[in-house]
Parts: structure tokens; sequence; C-alpha cells
């Protein structure tokens, strides 16, 4: 910026201040009462700032800056004292002292080193953390509109992926994934805390709510939660009760999607051409007409969200309400998701001090109507010469119907299925905390929690679904009942003693789970009136071949844990924690296992040395160990079960018959993870650049796995056993920084890399010796295993035939090939499906009063098994079935189709995710409105991948990672029109 | 201070809930956990039947009996064109090229090791139960023949197998070869048989009788010269002859009768797993022939709502290996012209070998159609068993079992009087045999067209050396070596003692 313009400027700014403060002045005189104005300016860059409020302390009389920085005040009363405050800024109070002009500079919160970072029972700041903890406050977030809050931070935290791999179904749940693939047949997925409830759904809080959230990464953060931190803890804070004026806020959303990519078949022009060119001997099968089924079943969705806050109170009682409605539609005609949400938080401070009550309450209700994924492949494969009815044919309903094996209309499918599901989630918990005021920094904490969830879901097949035909309507009804209860005891003692700063914890937990379902079947209705609404009706009940099931289990988990964090001049730090961990679901001598941890920091810019190197803010070198378990896994295993199994004809009639239910393993055990971490943070030139870099090594071990065992002497032919280990190891690189900053324009940016390596060690011991496991079945017509799990590899890596091109008969030409197949014992390795960097780029850009950000994600590297080509992508499979339209760019290959590294392909990728622009209106500050945000996003702009498929980010979660489903929801761009405003 | 001795008193009560609250043990809802299961002799009679509920995966799509048929000159599966069926595994089996990766040859495998963990779990448990009740050592004797059973089945298929009889060790088993398993089971029959029961009745019916026990001997001496190189025809006729001496089993007028839908009257039929549309319904227990089999005209016309996948046709060499006057080709065989409901269709016997690659046209190749088909509409989908009871052994068998022992020992003429021996011939509408007849080759015909589709032919053909021929589809003659399945992939790096068939 040209400096001569920026002094210029300044000087008629200053101007303008100065006559405003003399007019102001003047009204004071004039009323009698004292007027006191002035000019508020950031302290660095001296740009006016908008909206600070500006209050007098001690009353509810304020107003807040306007659009030049100038704010005006009338006071009266003794001694007044000015607060002024604002978001991203230290609160100044400055005392009126008989003046009349008061300018102020504010000073940016001395970066982000004091901020709360919330960690396992407990909080402390960025400064003092040890382990390896991401925190993201509310301005960190992704914009825009998601059914699902875990879309708010998705590239946001180096090392966590979060993937979608059902892509714009409304119903569908992100994968979380920390630090790759640490268990073999436990859970992946990270264990979630909301507002302190332990293993909470992130579907019950609506993303709006959420406040801050704080993700423990390595072993030393986790290792508090025992056995259930193995793949990290994700903690998330939503919006609390605060003391302050009342306000009501109002936020709506209105979204619209189109299809980004989905897979594509023939068009009934394109099918015609290639079965009269290419394979004469079907033209039976060209029925004339032209359909585009994908059509015939989607629709534009719009969806539309609204939420409504309330909050305020004093110090000594505060509360905050939140109502919320979201009406969601999924691209497939009757995929809906409808959501009610109701939320309260009271925060009471009650015997002089001595006790603080945290109430919370909310109740979550969701209706939807789950995508029928099978319809997708149906419409993708159906003969697009057919038509979509037939009124003639009475039998289908007047639905075209040709009979084959998988074929089935999707009109129909669509149509003729009514499926609704339900769930309501009760929740209330309190955290009852005893102040013991004599001893300064110790207080007790106790903690209840009780949700219950219920779930229904109802689906009815009328007559005429398709692959129902002949059974006369279907309707089944499926009840889930679940609760958790948990109590939460921590004693906390918190003190500074001159230079020595102590954080101490030490506590007890004990958890809950029960589960229990019921599931009815009937089919053989007389017609489709009733739906599921009166099941009995159906004949298959009086003739025996309708079904009924119920089930239930529950689990406990107790835990005593302590923690000791300590410091010497905000200098050294150090912190020890243990926690005795017990879950029911272990052999009767494993239920117990320790879990230590140890992390100390090096705060580098406190020693003598750095401590008067101005550019230096914070610069801290961390390492940690800590010891973590997994558990995710099914109740009971360790038992010796029976169950009822077959029916067996004794004397004329059927009996059930019992079974064990497993090969019961009595030693079943942990599977412990160890991991090393160490790390640096730093934050220069006041903040303007700063960032973390993490190394970690993680080792598991005891590994859980389904081992192949001989039967007999087994009844089954796995024994889900403690063998095998496993590695990962990785850099993670976070970046923030704030390029460019001037009074009306200023750009943040955060870039975070991760890079992970893993490696299976071993998986054989002296009893279980095979070394090798085949898994990855991909389905006919490839029908083999694609991928290997072998000693001393990374998991996902592909095995298969190097493809070599198509030779002149149309086929596939493979390497080492003997007779156009080549023995799997010759098979290569391929690649593996892990990327090896992923990267995730947000920015935010304010000019003035408005704003964009936009998040950029990219993988490099990893491959995916395209199974829509291998399937599809094939000359052999037209006729009745519909092919890949792709099949006429590759007309020389006419062959069958085999395995390959010819479906293998880069999965490397390029995405903008989220692009969002907003706009905050201006207003005076003696309006009743304190703002309106009015904002534009668009979600998954745009994907550069050379990936030929649909999406090249699958799912890789789980043993069998990188594979592409067949049956895959359409991936979509949405557009949300968003407004927020505030009284 | 008052304040610290509440909070003193508080924490001390916390403290004690604290102890008391570290209990983990589990309690289990749904299901019973052993210990508690075993308390009455009734549980142990209802434990037993979980091994013969192992033996209702016999029927299913991949199982012993499919693998055994396809293996054979009898049954092909080629590449089906509407439904664009078409499965490699099948073609393996055809042409005796086969993997140790073959689902069908794990199946057949778990077919006979599945049920072996079975009666050896029952056996445990029974044995070592301090309960003592009337027919302990029945039940016992029916759990030892049927794991003799399987393990015949293993033997014929696999030859070297995993030997196990001990449910408490889990320690890998031994591989142990033909002779050592014949030696084995021929005594654990011998021992056993007394607590059978000799009478077939409906308390015994789908259990092991004697009648299945000497059946089962029968086949053993009538296979050793293949399978340890002795011969012992004496011995097969032997057993035979208990079968039939005792006068409990006939050869029905009716060769239908056997396969019918309520086939439970039949009193030719010695063993039988019981199947029912309601009961054994699910994957791996069931009996869907109709499903392998039929076309969609012949579903329809049989009322079969279930999309059938047009899979199994009669070869068209054996379709022509019947006299022109043999009954049970069209009792065992569905071809010819049909009215069904979209009018009339015919379904010609004669396939051409180019088609098995390239495609077979809806109305080629003679269907299985022995067993009745039901009209009820009860065979919804691809899980759901048919409710005809399958005969593992049948009286006909024996009777050309002890037929076949008799020729072999040059006595054909001793069995030329037999009445049973003839009416098998008279039923099916042919000449009684006479001693020019009465043949290797025309025992091997005879069995062929007899026991049709029932999973015999395999164990036949090698038998009478025939295994190795040319048939249609099968261009090249086949090693010495496949006489034995691989052993499975999966199963092989299960049990480290295990070492593959050679060959393989």
């Amino acid at each position: 910026m040209n400096f001569k313009l920026y002094q210029c400027f300044r000087l008629i700014l200053v101007c303008m201040v100065v006559l405003s403060a003399g007019t102001s002045l003047a009204v004071a005189q004039e009323q009698g009462t004292v007027t006191v104005s002035g000019r508020i300016v950031d302290a660095t860059s001296k740009a006016p700032l908008i909206g600070v409020s500006v209050v007098v302390e001690g009353t509810s009389n304020g107003v807040a800056s306007d659009m030049e920085g100038n704010y005006s005040i009338e006071i009266e009363g003794e001694n007044p004292v000015l607060s002024f405050s604002y978001l991203g800024y230290d609160t100044q109070n400055i005392p009126v002292t008989n003046r009349t002009e008061i300018n102020v500079e504010l000073r940016e919160n001395q970066a982000a080193i004091d901020e709360v970072v919330v960690i396992g029972y407990g909080k402390t700041t960025k400064k003092e953390v040890t382990g390896s903890v991401a925190s993201l406050k509310s301005e960190d977030f992704n914009t825009g509109s998601f059914t699902n809050a875990a879309g708010m931070f998705q590239g946001k935290v180096a090392g966590l992926t979060i993937t979608n791999p059902d892509g714009g179904d409304p119903n569908s749940s992100f994968e979380i994934m920390l630090r790759g693939t640490n268990t073999l047949a436990a859970g992946q997925g990270p264990l979630i805390i909301i507002d302190g409830v332990v293993g909470a759904d992130i579907r019950n809080i609506n993303f709006q709510e959420v406040e801050s959230v704080d993700v423990l990464k390595d072993g030393s953060a986790a290792a508090i939660y025992g056995t259930r931190g193995t793949n990290g803890v994700v903690i998330i804070t939503t919006k609390r009760a605060k003391a302050g004026t009342t306000s009501v806020e109002y936020d709506g959303q209105v979204s619209v999607q189109s299809v980004l990519n989905r897979a594509m078949p023939m068009t009934a022009k394109e099918f015609e051409y290639t079965i009269n060119n290419f394979s004469p001997s079907n033209v039976g099968s060209l029925y004339g007409h032209d359909t585009d089924w994908f059509d015939e079943i989607t629709r534009t969705p719009i969806s539309h969200k609204h939420s409504i806050a309330v909050s305020g109170g004093s110090e000594k009682f505060s509360h905050r309400t939140i109502l919320n409605v979201e009406q969601n539609q999924g691209i497939q005609r009757r995929n809906n998701s409808n959501k009610y949400m109701f939320k309260t938080n009271i925060h009471q401070s009650v015997l002089d001090g001595w006790v603080d009550l945290d109430y919370n309450a909310f109740y979550t209700r969701r209706d939807y109507s789950p995508a029928n994924y099978s319809a997708f492949r149906q419409a993708f494969l159906h003969n697009p010469t057919e038509p979509v009815y037939d009124p003639s044919n009475t039998e289908s309903g007047g639905y075209y119907r040709i009979v084959g094996m998988d074929y089935y209309n999707p009109v129909a499918m669509i149509n003729e299925r009514d499926a609704r599901n339900t769930s309501d989630d009760f929740g209330g918990n309190v955290r009852a905390t005893l102040n013991i005021l004599p001893v300064k920094g110790l207080k007790w904490d106790n903690f209840f929690s009780y949700d219950m969830t219920r779930y229904e879901s109802r689906t009815y097949y009328s007559h005429y679904y398709p692959s129902y035909i002949g059974t006369d309507g279907r309707a089944e009804i499926y009840n889930e009942y679940s609760n958790d209860f948990q109590w939460e005891s921590t004693l906390n003692y918190s003190r500074t003693f001159g230079k020595h700063s102590v954080q101490a914890l030490l506590g007890y937990t004990y958890q809950y789970g029960m589960y229990q379902y019921s599931e009815m079947v009937n089919e053989g209705f007389d017609n489709d009136w009733f739906g599921t609404n009166n099941i009995g009706s159906g004949s298959a009940l009086t003739q025996g071949t309708a079904s009924m099931s119920s089930y239930k289990e529950d689990n406990r988990y107790i835990a005593f844990f302590g923690r000791v964090m300590y410091n010497y001049d905000e200098r050294y730090l150090v912190s020890v924690s243990l926690r005795r961990d017990g879950s029911s679901r272990f052999g009767a001598d494993h239920k117990w296992g320790w879990f230590p941890a140890v992390s100390v920091g090096w705060r580098l810019n406190q020693e003598s040395f750095l401590r008067d190197v101005e550019w230096i803010d914070e610069l801290k070198l961390r390492a940690g160990f800590g010891v973590t378990g997994n558990q995710d896994f099914d109740n009971y295993r360790s038992l010796l079960l029976m169950q009822t199994d077959g029916y067996f004809y004794n004397n004329g009639k059927w009996q059930n018959t019992y079974t064990p239910k497993s090969n019961a393993n009595p030693l079943l055990g942990w599977e412990k993870k160890s991991e090393w971490n160490v790390g640096v943070d730093f934050s220069f030139w006041q903040g303007r650049l700063s960032g973390a870099i993490d190394y970690y090594f993680r080792r598991t071990t005891d590994l859980l796995y389904e081992y192949d065992v001989p039967v007999p002497p087994y009844d089954y032919n796995v024994f889900f056993t403690n063998v095998g280990e496993i590695t990962n190891q990785g850099i993670e690189v976070t970046l923030s920084g704030i390029p460019v900053m001037t009074r009306n324009f200023r750009w943040s940016t955060t870039l975070t890399l991760a890079h992970n390596e893993n490696k299976l060690v071993k998986f054989t011991n002296e009893e279980f010796k095979n070394q090798e496991y085949k898994i990855g079945w991909i389905n006919t017509p490839v029908g083999v295993y694609c991928q290997r799990l072998i000693e001393g590899q990374s998991l996902g890596a592909f095995y298969g035939p190097v493809w070599e091109g198509v030779g002149e008969d149309g086929r596939d030409e493979l390497k080492n090939s003997i007779a156009g197949t080549v023995a799997e014992s010759n098979w290569e390795y391929l690649g593996s499906a892990y990327p090896d960097v992923t990267i995730g780029w947000s920015n935010t850009l304010t000019y003035r009063n408005w704003d964009l950000s936009f998040t950029l994600r990219a993988s490099i590297g990893g491959k995916v098994f395209n199974n829509m080509r291998a399937e599809f992508e094939n000359i052999n499979g037209i006729g009745l079935k519909n092919i890949m339209a792709s099949w006429l760019d590759n007309t020389d290959f006419t062959g069958p189709v085999t395995y390959s590294s010819k479906y293998l392909e880069d999965a490397t990728y390029l995405k903008l995710d989220n692009i969002s622009l907003g706009y905050r209106i201006p207003f005076k500050p003696t309006s009743k409105i304190s703002h309106i945000k009015l904002y534009f996003a668009v979600q998954n702009v745009f994907c550069l991948t050379g990936y030929s498929g649909v999406d090249p980010e699958v799912s890789l979660m789980g043993l069998t990672p990188g594979i592409e489903s067949t049956t895959y929801y359409p991936r979509t761009r949405e557009f949300t029109f968003g407004m927020n405003i505030k009284f | 201070m008052k304040a610290y001795k509440i909070l003193a008193a508080v924490l001390i009560l916390v403290g004690g809930v604290n102890v008391a609250c570290t209990n983990l043990d589990e309690t289990v809802y749904s299901d019973i956990e052993k210990g508690d299961f075993f308390d009455s002799e009734e549980s142990l009679r209802i434990y037993a039947a979980r091994a013969y509920t192992k033996l209702q995966a016999w029927g299913s799509e991949q199982s012993l009996w499919t693998l055994n048929i396809q293996c054979g000159d009898e049954i092909a599966a080629p590449k089906n064109c509407v439904n664009d069926w078409v499965d490699p595994r099948y073609k393996e089996l055809q042409q005796h090229s086969f993997t140790s990766s073959n689902k069908l040859v794990r199946m057949g495998w778990d077919y006979c090791f599945d049920g072996i963990a079975a009666c050896n779990d029952v056996i445990y448990e029974i044995e070592n139960s301090p309960l003592e009740f009337d027919g302990k050592k029945k039940v016992l004797a029916e759990m030892y023949v049927l794991r003799d059973y399987l393990y015949i089945h293993a033997i014929d298929g696999w030859g070297n197998v995993p030997f196990s009889i001990d449910a408490s060790e889990t320690s890998y088993p031994e591989q142990k070869g033909r002779e050592f398993i014949f030696d084995f089971v021929e005594k654990e029959i011998l021992d056993n048989i007394e607590y059978l029961e000799d009478v077939p009745s409906s308390a015994n019916y789908g259990r092991v009788t004697q009648g299945m026990a000497y059946t089962l001997l029968a086949k053993m001496y009538l296979n050793a010269e293949e399978w340890i190189g002795k011969p012992m025809w004496k011995e097969a006729e032997e057993a035979c002859w208990k079968v039939m001496e005792g006068g409990h089993y006939v050869i029905e007028p009716d060769y239908s009768t056997n396969f019918k839908v309520n086939n439970e009257s039949s009193r030719e039929n010695i063993f039988v797993i019981p199947y029912s549309s309601i009961y054994t319904e699910s994957d791996h227990n069931d009996f869907v022939i109709f499903i392998l089999t039929l076309n969609q005209d012949l579903a329809d016309m049989y009322g079969i709502p279930a999309a059938c996948w047009d899979g199994f046709i009669c070869q068209p060499d054996f379709f022509h290996s019947y006299d022109d006057n043999d009954l049970r080709r069209s009792k065992t065989w569905l071809y010819g012209k049909f009215s069904g409901k979209n009018g009339e269709f015919e379904i010609t016997p004669d396939v051409d070998e180019s088609v098995y690659d390239n495609g077979k046209g809806l109305y080629e190749g003679a269907r299985v159609g022995k067993w009745e088909y039901q009209t009820d509409g009860l065979l919804k989908s691809d899980q759901t068993s048919m409710d005809n009871d399958f005969a593992i052994y049948r009286y006909a068998d024996v009777v050309l079992m002890w037929a076949e022992a008799l020729v072999r020992q040059d006595r054909g003429s001793e069995a030329i009087g037999n009445t049973d021996l003839q009416q098998i011939r008279t039923r099916a509408g042919l000449e009684p045999f006479t001693t020019e007849t009465l043949t290797l080759d025309g025992i091997l015909a005879e069995r062929g067209h007899e026991l049709a589709c029932e999973g015999w032919r395999r164990q036949d053909l090698i038998r009478f050396g025939r295994y190795s021929d040319t048939w249609w589809c099968k261009p090249t003659e086949s090693p010495a070596t496949a006489k034995l399945y691989p052993i499975p992939r999966e199963r092989l790096s299960a049990n480290p003692n295990l070492v593959q068939n050679p060959g393989y």
C-alpha cells in the first residue's frame, strides 16, 4: 500500500475524531449528563475497530463503535469505569476520571498462546500443554451447511482424516481416523466426548452449536482415557451459558444440491449403437425406448435449517437455550432427513460460591427415509431402452418388468418402498462442583449423565416392490433402545506458588451402557392398505415364515485415574498421568489394565537468551510417551456362550438346536498401543506466523484379529485373539499465518500436512504361523482377493497381475501370464491404498464487512481400486444390462474381465471442499439488532484428479481400504444461502 | 471447620462406593453361558441334534453335493446368456482343473469338518457329563457313526485329512491317510452298531440307524480297493446283505415316491436329511436345486416366485445314454414341451459344446426335475429350501452295491434271482437284468440312471476307472491326481500340519 496515501488517510481520520469529539462534548454539557466519546483503533495497525462493545462497568449501559471506530456514551454515577471489549482482543477497563474523550488502542489477544485448551478431565492453556493437542475455535471451522458436525473440521487438523464415503446422502456418517490404522479387528473411530459425555453421538448436535473442538492426538494426551484412547479423542464443547445481557440469535440456511459426479452408464443411443456394432447377438435386448434411469429416481434437493438461541443471565445464574429445525433432502427421491433439536444449558452459582452447578438437557429427534442404495446400482445397470412403465403388466403394478437375476426396475424400487426411521435421543447431565474455598484452588467435581436413545425403523415393501414380487407385501419393524449412564468424580487442585505452578487431578469414573433390539418381519398381505401398521395381518405369520427376534446386551467401564501437571516459571513443563482401566468385555483375569503417560515441555522463549528476542512469541519443545488401549469390539467375546442354531426334525416336529456362539477366548485382552511423540510449537511476530510440527511413533501390540484355526478341534474357522503388532509413524505440520493485515484487509491462512507410514510388523506367534492373509474380496466378474496382509508390510497393500495393455485378440495382456492367467503366487505388489501426504489449506480473507473463506484439501499418492470399471467397463456385460459409457473409449478391449493393475488407479486429488462469502450488515450501536450476517457458501466445488471413477476419496478405514463401492451415492455439490441475526 | 468435616465424610462415603463399583462381571441376556446350559438330560439330547443340523449344508448352492455332481458326466453349468450367470468355479470342476481356492471345494470340505467338529463337541459334552440317562449309549453311538460318515466323505474327496476326535485337544490335528481313517472308522462303526436302532421309525427318521451304518460300511468296502488298495468285495456284499435281510426297506413301486415334496413315507430311503421351506431356510443350510436349474418360464409354471438362475443342465451325452424306454429319464429331467404362463415353450436337451463359454439360451439343456417341485408358492428366495427331504442313502443304492459286489466276485448270477434288484429295472420300464446284461458296464450305467443327481457319480466313475475320461465340455483326460480334490487354501493355511495333495 502506498504509504503516503495511508498517512493522508490517517490524518483525515484523526481530524474526524477530533471533530466528533468536540460535538459530543457540546451535547453532553447541554444535557447535564456526562458524555464520553472517543475512537477505538487496533494497537498495531491503527485501523479503526468496528463494533467494539463499550459498557459502563456494573451497568447494562453500553454502546458499540461505528464504522469509523467512534463511540459515544452517556454516563452518570461516581467513578465510572468503561470496559472496551472486542472479539480477539484484550479487554481494557479504563476509569473515566472526568475525561470526556477517551481514545483507546486495543491490543490483539497476545497470540493464541493463552487460549484455553481442553484436555481430558480438565483444561490448560496452549502455552502450558505438553501433549499433541489440536485446538479449534469457532473461527477455525469450515463455513457452510453440514448435516454432520464432523464436516466443519474436515481438513483442519493435521493427521485427522475425515471422509464421507457415502457422498451426498443426508443420513451418511463421516469416518474419522487419526494417525493411520492401528488395529486389525477393533474399531478405528476416535472417542468422541461432547460436553463431558464420553462416547456421545456426534449426530445429536447441530453443527452451529459447536464452540470448540479439541483433538487429543498422541498417546501422552489420550492415555487419560485408557482403553478407549488409541484412536485419539475428539472433545467437542458446545456453546454454553454466559453472563451478559439477554441476546437472541437466529440462524437460517437454505441449500440446493446438484450432481457433482456419478458413474455414467450408456445412454439409450450409445447402448443401441454398441449392441448393433459390437454385440449383435444381443439385439433382442433393444426395447426401443429412451429412459434415463438416474433421472427417474433423482431430483434437485432443497434443504433448509433454522435455529434460534436465547441466552443471558448474571454471574450467578445464566442460561442458553437453542431450538433447531432442519429438513434435508437427498438427491434420491424419497430420501429425506429431518432433525429437531432442543438443548438448554443452565449455569448456577450457589452457597456463596461454594457450589457451581451446570445443567444440560437435550432432546434430538431425527426422522428420515434412508436412501435405497441398490436403486442407484439398478439405475446404473438397467437397460436404457426399456420403458419405465408397462400398464398392461398387472403383476408388476404397471412397471415394466423383465425378470432377471439381480435385475429390478429402479423406479419401482423407489416408489414401492416406504421406509421411515425415527430416532429420539434424550439426554441430561449435571456437573456439580464443590469449590472448597478454604483451600485455594481445590475443588471437587461430580458429573452425572444419562442418555437414552430410542430408534425405530419401519419399512414396507408393497406388492410391487420388484425383488419381493410374489411375497405379497413385506413389512419390517425394528426397534432399538439403548441407554448410557456415566458418573465421574474428580478432585482438582490448581495453584501457583511463586514460579511453581501445579495442577493435580484424581478421579473415578463409572459408565454403564445397555442396548437392546427387537425385530419383526411379516409377508403375505391381502393388499397394501396397512403398510407396517397392522403387521399381524400377513399370511406368512400363520404359514410360519414370518420372523421375529430380539436381543439385549450391556457393558461397563470403570476407571481410576490421576494426573499431575507442573511447571516452573512457565518454562519447564511436565505432565504425568496414570489410569487404571477396567472393561467388562475382557476375559475374567484380563479385565484391568494400567495406562501411564508422561510428557514434558520446554518453552525456549522463557529462557533468558530468548526472552528479549521480540519476534519470538512462543517456542516450545515437547516430548511425550503414553500407553492407550482399544476395546471397541462386541460384548461377551471372552465368554463360552450357547446360542440357538438351526432346527432339527425330531419325530415329526422341528425343534431348536443350540450351538457354541463362537470359539470363546477366556484369555482375551487389550490391544495395547504405546506412542512416542516429539513436537515443537511456535509463534512469531505477534502471531503472524505460528504452528506446530510433530513426529510420532506408535506401536500397537497384542493386536486382535480373527485368526484362522482348523475345524475341528475348533467349532469355527476363526479365533478372536491377541497376537500381532502394528506400527504407525509420521509427521504432522500445521502452519498458520496472517500474510496480509492492513486496516481493512486481512488474510489468514492455515496449512496442514500429514504423512503416515503403516507397517504390520507381526501377526504370528508360536501358535499362529500363517504370515499372509488374502483379503479384499472383489465380487464377480472379478472374483478375487485384491489385497494381502503380509508381515513386514503396510496394510492396504494391493497385489495382482501387472497389466501391459490390450492385445490384438481384445484381451488384457498381463505380465508373466501363462495362457492368459497369472498364478496368484506370481502376483506383484501394485501399491498401497494409503496416501503419501494429506494436505489441508484453509483461508479467510476479510475486507471491511466482507469475508471470504475457502478450504482446499489434497491427497497425494495412494491407489484406489475402480470397482465400477472392473464390473461394468466390459462389452461382455452388455445385453439385458447396461455397461459403462467409458467402454466406448476402449472398444479394443473385448475380452473377459481379469483382475489386474488395469483397474488400480492413482488416488491423488485436490478438492475445493468449501467456499463461502459473507457480508456483515453494519448497524448503529443504538440499534436493537446487534448484527446481521448474510453468507453464500458452496460445498464440494471441484475435485481435480486423474482418477476416472466417481470419487478418489474412498473409505480408508478398516482392513481393506481403497476399494470403491459399486453402490455409490453420487457426490453432490451444495449451494447454501444463510443468514445470522443477533438481537 | 464444619465444612471440612462434611467433606471428609462425603469423601469416605464415596470411597466406599467406589470399591463396590469395581465389579466388571458380564451379564448375558440373549444367549446362555455354557456352564448353565448342560444342566439336564434333555439339554444333552437337544445338544446332540446340533450335529445333525450340520448335514443341512448338503443341498445348498455350494456344497459337497454340488461339488460332487459337477465333477461327473451328468451335470454341467455353462455360461448363462440371459442372466450373465457365469461362474469360473464350475468350469474348474467340469474340466477337473481344481484349484485350492475354489469355493465349492472349500464348502465341501467344511461340510465334512464342521460336522466332525460338532460331533466331537457333542461326544465330549456327553462323555464328560455326570448325568446318566437311558439311551446315553445310543446317542453316543449315533454321534460316532455320524462322525464316521463324515470322515468317509472326507477321505473320498481329499484322501489325506486332519484327524481329530477329541474336542478338548486344541493343538493342530495331524494329517492322516485313507488307510488310517478307514481302519479307525471301520472299528468305530462295528463297536457301536449294536447300540443303534435297527427298525426304521418316525422317531429315528433323519437319524443314524443300523441300516444307515451298514450302508456306510458297504460304501467303504466297495471302494476299499480304490482307497486303500485292498479289495473287500466280500465284506461289501455282507454289509449290503445286512440291510437287505432285515426286510425293513423296500423298492418303492414308483421311483418318484422317494423324491416327492412329502417323501417321509418312502420306505426305500434309509438315511435322509429332512428339509423344510420354513425351518431350514437360510444360506448354507437349505436345499435349493430349484434355484440352480430352473429357468424363469419353468419357475413361473410351478408358481415359484423366486428368481431362478437357469444354471444346471443335463449333459447331452448323459441324456442320450438312457434307454428310450427308461421311465427314469423323464422322472429325473425336465425337457420337451411345457405349457407355461405365457404360452408353450420347449426345453431342448441337445446343447452344443460351444455354449459352455459363450452362453446358453433360455430353453437349452434338460433341467433337474427329480425332486418334485412344490406349487404352493413358498419358494420365495434363493435361500428358501424346498420341502423335499434328501435321501443320502437309498435302498436301491444298497441293492445295486450288493449286485456289484457279487459281479466283482464273479458271482453275478446269484443276483439275478433277487426280486429287489429286478424291481429296480422293471419299475423303470426296462427288461430285468440277465447274466449278459449284469456286467460292470451294465451296473455303472444302471447306477448312473438310477442315482442320477444324487451325488454318487464321481465316486462311481473313479471306482470303475472312468473318471479321467473325456466327455462333454471336458476335452482332455484328467491326471490321476485329479481323483483327489485340493485341500482348500484357507484350511491348509490354518493348520501347519497339513500337506497339500499331489498335483496342486
